[in-house]
């Protein structure tokens, strides 16, 4: 089962051999972050240590050592009593909400969810599986459907700027009457404006207009060409324009007929003809102003006369959005677009499609050209509207009845602000407002919005977006490249929307502290937490609720039922997965998992419900899945490539205990933890350290063991010591304190020379006092350790030591229990180094006498002897080498 | 000029043989894409081949000889009139007007040939017209004076026989369409005077409409003034009009341009003593 660290104290050791030598670095580094992390959040075992009154140390040196004695089985691993449960399966059980022990961050939720003000959106963490989703969605269900459904949107052409479309709010439903009232009017423009246009009474007043163009222009040129064919001179059309020419007997001048006349006939008719063509220029000139007014009589005939048919269906239509502004607007500038381009409903088919090809993108699409008449409907909160998902996304949900509860489950950029789609069309890409598609912000506009943190992180732009909207309280549609300002091409500049959203994001702690810490804008943003616990107490009350969820779990996924057997199985599995014997891990989809396993193994087996054989079935095969690793790990050490002593006794060597986690497999493993001692300067050597390996929390707990040192022994002297510390055959990674208890009794036994017993193993960190605290994977180091023992047979004399804290969090495997309770494994629990002292080193600790000395013969007495003759040395060398200098 | 030799369609299909053709003038002026198209649909209704003429304007050629000749354009400026110019434009006008024809007469299925002539407008082209063609004339193309259409009209149908289809002025967008549309909707007015021209008119007119799928109303107008028609005609909103040449009505010059503004549609001047149709020669 994969674990997660926990309480803040663990350690990853990976060996060089490992080929996922970099996941274990991340690994390594964020169990590092939860430390500290744990530290901020006041974790108590931490604190023990650190608010420790220095006179109460001093009081413990002076009372006496007891030594431990081995746990009794009973304490090794907590069984579930199953007699509590008076049900034959689980199916007799009623349906459980699992949100018990989930008071806190409820509670943050309805703070967040009731607080209307600016940046009071929700950020919902804990571990994953713990219900944060399950447990937001319910309270929103109930929540937005008590809430009026919000506005409608929709995006309308503006028919002065189409590049910049219009947005229009309409009241819930609304936007669709709209959006079919335009398309009625539309359709019966469709048949009423032709008929008009083909009216009797339309043709005579357009004949009419005609005429009086025509009658305009063609009088001033008749009036030219009759003043010159007076004159002998004719008007004829060219190429390019009009010529004027002199006649003869009704025909053109030929040039030698020309060339014949006296010079003053051919000066006069040469004059003449310039004088016609100046007064044809000026008529010329005058052509455009005929024409303009011309159209603009033909337009306001049209205004006129389907001002009745389009004015009267926009009245009716306007009279249903009264009160209104923008739409009544709208409806006005639309009227005016349909007078002004009444032709389009007289067009044919090829004429259509002609327009369509230079209207650019009011053309594309559907052949229709009425497109820049589309109400572009891109919310909809029509009571009971089911909505399609609108980007392709099937994950995309509607749950909300009144106001919208919006899941977008794949948050990109386009994805949550909408986007403006393009067609080709002869190799350009074109856009205009029908295109413009809404985002999972517009559908969750006046409702709830939740979001998974860790995917929008991963979304480029995407996190930045959300934030620029929820800032600034309005929706900006932009591409990604006008985002970035990488396209400078014209392209719609949609009018924003207002926003008003709550935004609910799910991730675990770590996400929530690193962007707390990391984004400056998080804060003002997202200022609820809702941080859901991840364990709760275990008693009889917690292990009922227990069964109602896993009974709901499986009513809800059509799996068979638990016996109560099976249910105390999955019970103390979620004890050992929250690595507390006294709690129960609120992670429920591992535990899930398990019970969907179990329903298989007892499907196979046709059963008709399942029981513990089953559960424990899914429990091992599970660690048969993941247990490569570990094989290997065990394997390495029973051939004595990786060396681990059970047996016997060797000075300055000790078994330390680690945890390995790589993906879903976590197990422990014993490591040779050494020490060397010589005179020195007072240095603690920590090899891992030098070369890099060990992290900063490895490397605080050696700099405490010289802490300890120097405050333990030989305290009016100065610490004439070098040592050096290292974890044996140890090619990886290593962090946490964990094994600073192992590492000082190392250091002990090399100042002392005495021997330490290597049939014990040792878990726990060490403060500057002596006193040995809790750590974290204390069920898999035992683990690991016996497992080696096992391996090469129990000799009946091995055990670990692990901290007294730590016995609460026992829930052993059973070989471990069944072994201890045949006398043939023991666990100590310890709680001074001086206990470990002398269980390791078979004699005591020594505890200082009211002159202050240490026993004769005692482990510290050695050690004090050592250190004072390492000061003496080095003041002999201090005070020659003076001598030498004077 | 000589006659170029007839082209087929682009399909390389035999034309149904036919003995008379529908002759439009490519005008200098406006190369009136809508009226050849609408020519080749009406060939295409009466069985008949498309021919195209575009007139060289001679006066125009002896008009650049004067050391004077100058031109007006239409926006209005006056700039010296020169050879090289008029026969380049000549020649590119052509050009286009071919090209609009093939296209026309190739989307109708329709054989078509085209010239180019040089000498008087309409006049140059009505000497490539025979008897039962139909010379297709466009009054609004071009600053025609109305008696010279008058005659031009005239000289088609009393002197040469021919028929003469006015399109223009009047017959704007959307009437055009109805005539040459596939469905059959529009209604063809045929005018009866009351003469055995008359009576041959309404005949043909009825064959027309029954190919065309268009509606039929003949119109007695028997001694009725051009006025009195021309409100009777405005008030069927006809999609084509099909009359006698030589009746009373076109007794002066200006009445053959008032009828095609009235009636707001293409106008069929009937000048051919057209035999009445047999059954079944319709399409």
């Amino acid at each position: 089962m994969k674990r997660k660290p926990s309480d803040g104290i663990s350690e990853c050791r990976v060996s060089s051999s490992c080929s996922c030598a970099l996941i274990c670095d991340k690994l390594t580094e964020a169990v590092s972050v939860y430390a500290c992390l744990d530290l901020l959040l006041g974790n108590e075992e931490h604190q023990t240590a650190a608010n420790q009154d220095p006179q109460e140390g001093t009081n413990r040196e002076m009372s006496p050592v007891q030594k431990p004695e081995p746990l009794s089985p009973d304490l090794l691993y907590r069984n579930c009593d199953v007699s509590q449960f008076e049900f034959t399966t689980t199916a007799e059980l009623p349906d459980t909400l699992g949100l018990t022990g989930q008071e806190r961050a409820l509670e943050a939720i309805e703070f967040g969810v009731a607080m209307a003000r600016t940046g009071y959106n929700i950020f919902a963490l804990g571990p994953s599986g713990a219900g944060k989703r399950e447990a937001v969605t319910r309270y929103l269900e109930k929540v937005a459907s008590t809430k009026p459904a919000p506005s409608d949107w929709a995006y309308v052409n503006n028919f002065s700027s189409p590049n910049k479309p219009i947005v229009l709010r309409m009241g819930a439903g609304r936007a669709a009457l709209l959006s079919n009232g335009v398309a009625a009017l539309i359709d019966d423009l469709k048949g009423a404006i032709p008929a008009i246009l083909e009216s009797e009474e339309y043709k005579k007043r357009l004949m009419s207009i005609d005429a009086e163009y025509s009658q305009h222009q063609g009088q001033a040129f008749e009036t030219l060409r009759l003043r010159a064919e007076a004159k002998n001179i004719t008007l004829l059309s060219t190429p390019s324009g009009f010529a004027f020419a002199p006649l003869r007997e009704g025909e053109v001048m030929k040039p030698d007929e020309f060339n014949k006349l006296p010079d003053e006939e051919r000066e006069r008719i040469k004059n003449t003809i310039g004088e016609l063509e100046q007064e044809l220029a000026r008529i010329f000139q005058h052509v455009p102003g005929w024409e303009k007014d011309r159209r603009e009589q033909v337009r306001e005939l049209n205004r006129e006369v389907s001002e009745n048919a389009v004015g009267r269906s926009i009245r009716d239509l306007a009279a249903l959005f009264e009160g209104n502004e923008p739409v009544r607007v709208w409806l006005d500038t639309l009227e005016a677009d349909l007078v002004e381009n009444i032709g389009l409903f007289t067009l044919d088919g090829e004429e259509q499609a002609a327009l369509q090809t230079q209207s650019g993108p009011m053309g594309m699409g559907s052949a229709d050209l009425f497109r820049r008449y589309q109400v572009n409907v891109i919310v909809d909160n029509r009571a009971g509207q089911e909505r399609e998902p609108e980007n392709g996304n099937a994950d995309s949900d509607f749950i909300g009845g009144g106001a919208p509860v919006i899941v977008e489950e794949h948050p990109t950029f386009t994805n949550l602000i909408g986007r403006i789609e393009h067609v080709s069309q002869m190799g350009a890409l074109l856009t205009d407002f029908g295109l413009i598609k809404a985002g999972a912000l517009h559908r969750a506009n006046g409702g709830y919005l939740l979001l998974d943190a860790n995917r929008i992180l991963r979304e480029p732009l995407a996190w930045d977006a959300l934030k620029r909207a929820l800032r600034t309280k309005r929706i900006a549609l932009e591409t990604p490249g006008d985002y970035l300002s990488l396209v400078s091409t014209v392209s719609l500049e949609p009018d924003t929307i207002p926003l008003d959203v709550k935004v609910i994001l799910f991730g675990d702690r770590l996400l929530y502290y690193m962007l707390a810490d990391a984004d400056p804008e998080f804060g003002d943003l997202f200022k609820v937490a809702a941080d859901f616990d991840d364990q709760i107490d275990r008693d009889a009350e917690s292990d009922l609720l227990y069964a109602g969820l896993i009974a709901t779990i499986c009513r809800k996924e059509d799996m068979l039922h638990l016996t109560p057997d099976a249910l105390g199985r999955v019970i103390e599995e979620s004890a050992r997965y929250a690595e507390d014997a006294e709690k129960l891990t609120l992670e429920l989809e591992p535990m899930a998992d398990l019970v969907r396993e179990a329903d298989l193994y007892a499907r196979q087996e046709a059963a008709s419900a399942i029981d513990a054989r089953h559960v424990q079935r899914a429990v091992d095969a599970r660690i048969s899945r993941n247990d490569r690793l570990r094989e290997r790990s065990l394997e390495t050490i029973t051939r004595e490539i990786i060396m681990i002593d059970t047996e016997g006794e060797v000075v300055g060597q000790v078994n330390g205990l680690s945890v390995l986690s790589l993906g879903q497999a976590s197990f422990g493993r014993p490591s040779r933890i050494s020490a060397r001692v010589r005179m020195g300067n007072g240095n603690l050597v920590d090899i891992e350290r030098e070369v890099d390996l060990g992290g900063p929390l490895h490397s605080k707990g050696v700099m405490i063991l010289s802490g300890f040192l120097s405050a333990h022994f030989a305290t009016s002297i100065p610490l004439s010591l070098s040592a050096s510390l290292v974890f044996e055959q140890s090619y990886g990674g290593i962090d946490g304190d964990s094994a600073s208890a192992a590492e000082l009794i190392a250091l002990l036994s090399s100042l002392s020379k005495l021997p330490v017993a290597q049939n014990f193993a040792i878990t726990g960190s060490i403060n500057q006092f002596g006193q040995i605290q809790a750590i974290g994977g204390v069920n898999d180091k035992i683990e690991g350790f016996f497992d080696i023992c096992a391996r090469r047979g129990l000799t009946g004399d091995q055990g670990v030591l692990i901290p007294h804290a730590n016995v609460k969090h026992l829930m052993l495997r059973r070989d471990v229990v069944d072994a201890v309770e045949r006398g043939v494994f023991d666990i100590f629990p310890v709680e001074t180094i001086e206990e470990a002292v002398e269980l390791m080193m078979g004699r005591p600790a020594g505890l200082r006498d009211e002159r202050g000395a240490f026993p004769d013969g005692s482990v510290f007495e050695r050690v004090e002897v050592q250190l004072t003759k390492f000061a003496e040395t080095q003041r002999a060398f201090s005070s020659g080498d003076r001598g030498r200098r004077g | 000029m000589s006659e170029e030799p007839e082209k087929r369609n682009d399909s390389g299909q035999e034309e149904p043989q036919s003995a008379h053709k529908i002759l439009v003038e490519a005008d200098t002026l406006t190369p009136e894409p809508q009226a050849i198209q609408f020519a080749a649909r009406m060939a295409g209704v009466l069985h008949a081949k498309l021919a195209g003429c575009f007139v060289e304007n001679q006066a125009l050629m002896d008009l650049v000889a004067l050391p004077f000749a100058s031109e007006v354009s239409f926006g209005g400026t006056v700039k010296p009139f020169e050879r090289g110019r008029l026969e380049r434009e000549w020649e590119a006008q052509a050009k286009q007007a071919e090209t609009a024809f093939a296209a026309a007469a190739s989307a109708a299925g329709l054989a078509w040939s085209f010239e180019v002539r040089r000498g008087k407008p309409i006049f140059s082209m009505l000497e490539a017209a025979a008897q039962e063609d139909v010379v297709v004339l466009n009054p609004g193309a071009r600053l025609t004076p109305v008696g010279e259409l008058a005659r031009a009209v005239r000289a088609a149908t009393a002197d040469i026989h021919a028929d003469v289809l006015l399109t223009g002025r009047g017959a704007r967008g959307s009437a055009t369409r109805r005539v040459t549309d596939t469905v059959p909707r529009g209604t063809l007015v045929a005018l009866d005077d009351m003469t055995s021209r008359g009576e041959a008119c309404c005949a043909m007119a009825q064959d027309l409409a029954d190919r065309a799928g268009m509606n039929f109303i003949p119109l007695r107008t028997g001694a009725s003034s051009l006025a009195d028609v021309v409100d009777l005609v405005r008030q069927l909103a006809p999609s084509l009009v099909i009359v006698n040449a030589s009746s009373a009505i076109f007794s002066q010059d200006e009445s053959v341009t008032k009828l095609s503004i009235a009636a707001g549609c293409p106008v069929f001047l009937l000048g051919s003593e057209r035999k009445r149709p047999q059954a079944g020669s319709g399409r």
